[in-house]
């Protein structure tokens, strides 16, 4: 009678009554946030692995080493859309594609057998997405493709560049409009973007999900498009590789702005009112304020995880929360003091020796204030800090429930969200770049161009 | 007891050398000797002077051959004086020595000291310091005279992890600075007492001011100051007195090559003077390195080295066994096992194609074309591919990349399936659906092109115009074959190729083959030397480059392999359908027109930068590329990277002595001739430190000499003439007609260091001489005075035309036209520099038939007369190049003006070095990646071509509307 007893409350506990989530789109959703409310529940154990037989082959490699005249130190790669297969998954089917077959993969979580495979024609470099019965990917082949997830059929396609010209292109032969803009897809519209080389002509565009016809095409004639698209609820963000982002009206399509700043960088993601996006030339990640157009602060770091609250940061080394609302009200009023503090400086400085007594004493009791209450601020943003413990899994970072999963080399971790401390470790054959999760299972893609699949070892 | 013996000779040689350099130096007033002895934990205790010093972390003496050095870590130095006015310093004259070497760092300070007492604070300038700026060492000194320091820097840059003997002294009235007992430089800017400041620290190992605290990254054995001048004979004594006891890198006769062979697999190559066992000393950089010994003594040594991890730097050098045992070991070379541009093993599994009626025929198909083609690597075309089995033949057999196109769905995929099972499909071959008589893809990109179904068939799958239309020129072959028993067929395919001209059809086996090579595109230009030709006109002379563009290609090399963008780095060069290009010590052999990497090399030794003041290491020709590492020159095949040659600079019957004295200057190419002309050892600049040689000062405008011009055949490596008189600029050596003609001085004080750097020395007495390419006779001269190009000076030849230019240090361009027949002025014209800055007083000029386009200037060649000045200001640095119709150029982006529409543009998103990265060449734009380093928001970092639009028989895919114009000004990304 206790072993029963004992079993209904293991199963309760593995089982929790939460409806399972897909992973259907690059880091989960159009936000690009990374973050799932799927429990896992730890320890993990390996159910099986894939290995493609070729690695990844991404478009670009690494940057210089370094900037020799200005010597801001080691340089960050900025182009980051396609170092592994990275995976989406609804139901019973994990989908990807390969940037070194040309195929998209389906294959049954279950036992990571394929479903079916479809060949394009060119690499495959950003993930697909998975809406409804449909698969869509892109490809550098210069198409946009929807498959019948069910069985891999085309449904239709459609070529986004004016014309079917192809030339070799980062080592392979491939349009010269080539589908790099990630697929992003909210209701039954789909945005992405095709297109390098700006005096080319490089296209933004809504598709019908139906039948892909076109809802709009926005040409940009100065910046390509690499990296995943992202979607709020009126504007469309388009990254563009090194350069910042472009934001476009999810609407008209009509071209609304470049982000600003010196950022760059290919790693975005929204939350309601901000875009972050990194890396920075020397590894950063600048918050943007989606109305202004300009930064408002940067973090050193990787990835950053935001919750309505907290955000996570992820550096090469450590791993961090923050109390990022408190934390930007702080850097608000830190950045008016300070611009304050430097107008009342140059204010002394004209004053100068001879100037009224009366006012230079004025000022600089309010630059002595101010030095006060700017300390004050500073101080108050230190102690927004939540926790910070080392981690060394700097390559992707999600967060699945009450878990922040991380890829490192040849290992994937997770920590406890609450106070970082280090629940799971496992290894896993090369870099994780990739990690989804979905419906009770870890993904995890590496640059070896192997899929690991992980879950509790009961899980059908 | 032979060892004891041994131990004793040199115990008491030693106490000899020192004894004798007592007996006749001065001592120091100061010095401290980094032994273990002296320093415990962080005590440091002087040898001479009672001034101990004290360490701020603990430090650590390691031996270095014979002599103990202390390891400074860029994060301790020693602190002799907290308050250094207490100490007795020398009034009016001193001296400051030290044995130091400089390491390696991933992000050096651009200054450091050894003994470090002074205040450089804005205007407050006082006190001494022995250090270095950059890779230069330098002695600083403040005197009365102009109470501000001058901080004399050596001419020829240091080498990192390499010790050297570095004296500084003062005797009132000039500064000296020595390196290895050479004299390296000398200034009268000081005279007078030495001016101290009231409040500065006495530190070691560092240079530290109130406003600065760099402290040094390296070792240092021993550091002394003398309250005198010494003299020059007795800095060499000291410096002979020691030297022996250091060991000196052991020099390599030839290499090292590097080549990754695979991402773990590394081939070094080098060769040795004697046989002789060898061992490499080889680890990830700053890690643990492993020992890798060789046991048989040879001359040619080839060590292929396994488990290298992938995307890694690494270090290593080679310890070399002496015929008396004794061990040297060379520098510390790089490489960087990122540079793989080799595609993915090929599968080792058996084939899917179950034998039938077609395999022996379409085996030997495939083994007939690749032996037709010379490409072992590129693209291979399969028009009609059948199940694919053509399309696995030649990727098995090959390098090459397999593109397969078919018009029946069945075929593709079956093609498909069974190259997926062979494990070929994606990378090596790819299969497409398509029409095969209005291919999808662009011009020029296919090496080999061949059709499966045409030989099962004879019928042609396309139009002959459509296959040649994607062929590449300089060699691309097409070849068609059919094995039907028909009589009729044959003359069909025959008939096919009519359109191409001299293609040659053969029957073999009851098989007939029509084979067309493409050959060159007509007009096309090349681009073999620094400035297009040897003629520096830097123009290839292409007259289809014109109108608008789109791209041919783009991809590798990426911003990794590239040097930084600032330091005038030599151009890229195209011959023969092979775009060459240098990167930081990689050289590239590149398909010009699909960009595959044909092969690279890493070559550790290779680097020239400054080309403005010197000339490049680098020409080709329609074999291949040659290029000049230290005293050699080696050639490489342009398609396969197999070494032609290696030919050392040669020395004269009566200047025996000269042997290994001098590094390759000049280079040029002539037909079978090799020009080429002697520097001293490290004369020319390697910009490794962030330098872009923009400003008007001392170590940025210093030109790179020549002590004597040889002629080569290449052929045979036989030498055949030298020219020796003047000191030869190498930056105005310059052939045409049969002629080679160049600046030199003939001022005595010059030809004293000729070969080395120099700038104020050859301002004298100067001539601009014509000499004969095949004999090496003076065929006219002319004195001439040119000291006014005092930034750089630049010799170019057009149509029997000479054209000196240079501006002064106002930013004025000079320049001096003679008639190349015997020298006559045609005319001069100084103008204003319309741009001051960014290379705008730097500017190459760029001929265009009877034109010269210079300094925003189009000017008549012959007159001297300004056509045309009202052209639009070009942004960036970097200079001009250009085809016959076109000229490019750095904009914001890669920027190119055409002539016959007199319109500008721009290839939006892409950025240009700061020399000369774009060359016309081949019918086609090249464009490898110049920006690296730049950490602006150019959104694209690639290597690319462009192709003229009109050349394929249409119009270009967009045009840029006025509202996309502007976004796009206002988003061009600030950079510098």
């Amino acid at each position: 009678m206790r072993k029963i007893l004992i079993t209904i409350a293991v199963v309760l506990v593995i089982s929790p009554n939460v409806p399972a989530a897909d992973w259907p789109t690059y880091m989960s959703d159009v936000s690009r946030s990374g973050v799932t409310t799927e429990q896992l529940s730890y320890p993990l154990n390996s159910q099986w692995t894939w290995q493609s037989k070729y690695r990844p082959r991404p478009a670009w490699t690494g940057p210089a080493k370094e900037d020799k005249y200005n010597k801001p130190g080691a340089l960050a790669a900025r182009v980051l859309f396609d170092r592994t297969f990275f995976t989406v998954s609804a139901g019973k089917s994990l989908v990807f594609g390969s940037s070194a077959d040309d195929k998209i993969y389906c294959l049954d979580v279950a036992s990571g057998k394929p479903r079916w495979v479809f060949y394009t024609e060119g690499p495959v470099r950003l993930a697909p997405v998975i809406a409804g019965e449909q698969v869509y990917a892109g490809s550098d082949d210069g198409h946009v493709y929807c498959l019948k997830l069910a069985d891999g059929s085309l449904k239709w396609k459609r070529m986004i560049g004016p014309r079917d010209r192809r030339v070799p292109g980062n080592g392979r032969m491939i349009s010269a409009w080539p589908v790099r803009g990630g697929l992003s897809i909210d209701g039954d519209v789909l945005y992405g973007a095709a297109g390098m080389f700006p005096n080319d002509g490089v296209f933004a565009v809504a598709l019908n999900t139906a039948d892909g016809k076109s809802l709009w095409q926005t040409q940009m004639a100065d910046l390509p498009a690499q990296g995943y698209t992202l979607a709020s609820s009126t504007k469309l963000y388009v990254p563009t590789g090194r350069n910042n982002p472009t934001v476009f009206d999810r609407k008209s399509g009509k071209r609304l702005y470049t982000v600003k700043g010196k950022q760059g960088g290919t790693y975005c993601l929204l939350t309601g009112d901000q875009l972050i996006h990194g890396p920075g030339k020397t590894g950063s990640i600048g918050i943007t304020d989606a109305n202004s157009k300009d930064q408002l602060a940067t973090f050193a770091g990787n990835h950053m995880i935001v919750t309505p609250t907290v955000s996570y940061l992820h550096t090469n080394t450590e791993l961090s929360a923050l109390d990022r609302v408190k934390y930007l009200e702080l850097l608000k009023e830190r950045n008016t003091a300070t611009a304050r503090q430097k107008h009342l400086a140059k204010v002394l400085k004209a004053l100068g020796s001879k100037g009224d007594p009366a006012k230079v004493k004025t000022t600089r009791d309010e630059l002595i204030a101010l030095g006060k209450k700017i300390n004050g601020f500073t101080q108050g943003m230190a102690a927004c800090m939540k926790f910070k413990v080392p981690c060394d899994s700097p390559l992707a970072l999600i967060l699945a429930g009450d878990s922040l999963i991380a890829g490192g080399s040849d290992q994937v971790t997770a920590y406890d969200v609450a106070d970082g401390k280090l629940k799971w470790k496992e290894k896993v054959t090369g870099n994780a770049f990739g990690l989804s999760v979905a419906n009770g299972r870890l993904f995890v893609s590496t640059d070896a161009g192997t899929i690991h699949c992980f879950s509790r070892g009961d899980l059908q | 007891m032979k060892s004891m013996l041994c131990i004793s000779f040199l115990f008491f040689a030693g106490i000899g050398i020192n004894a004798s350099v007592a007996a006749d130096q001065p001592s120091p007033i100061h010095q401290w000797s980094f032994d273990a002895q002296a320093v415990q934990g962080t005590q440091v205790n002087a040898a001479q002077g009672n001034l101990p010093g004290k360490a701020n972390a603990r430090v650590i003496i390691r031996k270095h051959g014979e002599i103990p050095a202390m390891q400074m870590d860029g994060k301790t130095s020693i602190l002799i004086a907290a308050d250094a006015t207490k100490i007795a310093w020398p009034k009016k004259t001193i001296s400051l020595e030290g044995w130091v070497r400089v390491d390696a760092q991933a992000k050096l300070p651009d200054w450091g000291g050894f003994i470090s007492a002074l205040q450089d604070n804005g205007d407050y300038e006082r006190g001494i310091l022995l250090g270095f700026h950059k890779n230069q060492f330098c002695l600083a000194i403040t005197s009365e005279k102009t109470k501000r320091l001058t901080y004399l820097n050596c001419r020829t840059p240091f080498e990192y992890d390499r010790w050297y003997h570095l004296v500084g002294t003062y005797d009132g009235k000039e500064m000296r600075v020595y390196v290895d007992g050479k004299l390296e430089n000398s200034s009268l800017a000081q005279q007078g007492d030495i001016l101290y400041p009231p409040k500065f620290v006495y530190e070691l190992g560092a240079y530290h001011d109130d406003n600065e605290h760099y402290r040094h990254a390296g070792w240092l054995h021993e550091l002394s100051v003398f309250d005198q001048a010494i003299s020059e004979k007795m800095v060499v004594d000291r410096f002979n007195a020691k030297r022996k006891l250091f060991p000196t890198p052991a020099e390599l006769i030839d290499g090292p090559y590097v080549e990754m062979v695979d991402r773990t697999t590394v081939k070094i190559k080098y060769v040795t003077d004697l046989d002789c066992p060898t061992v490499i000393e080889l680890g990830p950089k700053g890690e643990k390195s492993q020992v890798l010994a060789g046991k048989v003594a040879m001359c040619d040594h080839t060590r292929t080295v396994l488990n290298i991890e992938p995307d890694r730097e690494y270090e290593f050098r080679v310890h070399l066994q002496g015929d008396d045992g004794s061990i040297s070991m060379t520098e510390t070379f790089k490489f960087d096992s990122t540079f793989v541009y080799t595609l993915p093993p090929k599968p080792k599994i058996d084939s899917p194609f179950v034998k039938n009626e077609w395999s022996d025929a379409i085996s030997s198909y495939a083994a007939r074309a690749l032996k037709e083609s010379d490409s072992e690597k590129g693209y291979c075309l399969i028009v009609g591919c059948g199940d694919g089995r053509l399309a696995y033949e030649i990727a098995m057999r090959s390098g090459m990349q397999v593109v397969a196109v078919d018009d029946d769905e069945a075929n593709v995929a079956e093609a498909r399936t069974l190259l997926d099972e062979a494990g070929l499909y994606g990378v090596r071959v790819s299969v497409h659906h398509g029409k095969l008589d209005d291919l999808p893809y662009g011009p020029y990109f296919a090496n080999l092109i061949l059709s499966q179904t045409c030989l099962m068939t004879g019928k042609a799958p396309a139009g002959a115009t459509e296959l040649k239309r994607v062929l590449q020129p300089a060699g691309g072959v097409l070849m068609l074959g059919s094995t039907t028993t028909d009589s009729s067929a044959k003359a069909p395919l025959t008939a096919w190729a009519k359109p191409l001209g001299d293609a040659k059809t053969e029957n073999v086996d009851g098989s007939t083959f029509v084979t067309y090579t493409r050959p060159k595109l007509e007009n096309s230009g090349v681009w073999t030397h620094q400035y297009g030709e040897a003629d520096n006109s830097s123009n290839s002379k292409d007259e289809l480059i014109k109108g608008p563009m789109e791209v041919l290609w783009w991809g590798k090399p990426g911003p990794r392999p590239m040097p930084d963008r600032g330091a005038r780095n030599p151009a890229p060069l195209s011959a023969n359908g092979v775009l060459y290009v240098q990167g930081d010590r990689v050289l590239f052999g590149i398909d010009a027109y699909n960009g595959t990497i044909l092969w690279s090399y890493q070559l550790p030794m290779m680097r020239r930068t400054n080309i403005p003041r010197d000339s490049s290491n680098m020409v080709a020709n329609d074999e291949g590329v040659f290029i000049a590492i230290g005293s050699d020159v080696v050639g490489f095949h342009g398609r396969t990277g197999e070494r032609l040659c290696k030919l050392n600079v040669p020395v004269e019957k009566e200047k025996e002595e000269d042997e290994g004295k001098y590094d390759w200057g000049y280079l040029a190419a002539i037909g079978n001739q090799i020009i080429g002309s002697a520097n001293h050892k490290r004369a020319g600049y390697r910009g490794d430190v962030g330098e872009w040689y923009e400003d008007f000062k001392p170590g940025q405008i210093d030109r790179v000499t020549s002590s004597h011009l040889f002629s080569i055949d290449s052929s045979e490596n036989r030498p055949q003439w030298n020219y020796r008189n003047g000191v030869i600029l190498n930056s105005t050596i310059t052939i045409s007609n049969g002629k080679i003609f160049f600046v030199e001085s003939r001022n005595p004080a010059a030809k004293a260091k000729a070969g080395s750097r120099l700038v104020e020395e050859i301002k004298k007495d100067q001539f601009i001489v014509a000499i004969d390419l095949k004999t090496g006779d003076k065929v006219w001269d002319k004195a001439v005075d040119l000291t006014k190009c005092e930034y750089m000076v630049y010799l170019s030849y057009a149509n029997h035309t000479l054209l000196v230019t240079g501006t002064d240090r106002n930013k004025t361009y000079h320049m001096y036209a003679f008639d190349s027949g015997g020298g006559t002025e045609l005319w001069q014209r100084h103008d204003k520099a319309k741009k001051n800055h960014h290379s705008g007083q730097l500017q190459h000029p760029a001929h265009i038939r009877d034109k010269i386009y210079v300094n925003q200037h189009v000017i008549s060649l012959r007159e001297g007369k300004s056509l045309r000045s009202n052209i639009a200001e070009r942004r960036g640095c970097g200079t001009m190049s250009a085809s016959n119709g076109s000229l490019f150029y750095r904009h914001y982006f890669q920027g190119m003006w055409d002539l016959e529409s007199d319109k500008r543009s721009e290839f939006q998103g892409i950025r240009s070095g700061c020399w000369l990265g774009i060359i016309p060449a081949g019918g086609i734009v090249l464009a490898p990646e110049t920006s690296s380093g730049c950490s602006c928001t150019h959104a694209i970092q690639t290597s690319i071509a462009y192709v003229p639009i009109n050349r394929l028989g249409r119009k270009a895919e967009s045009e840029m509307s006025g509202s996309e114009k502007a976004a796009s000004d206002k988003h061009s990304p600030k950079d510098r």
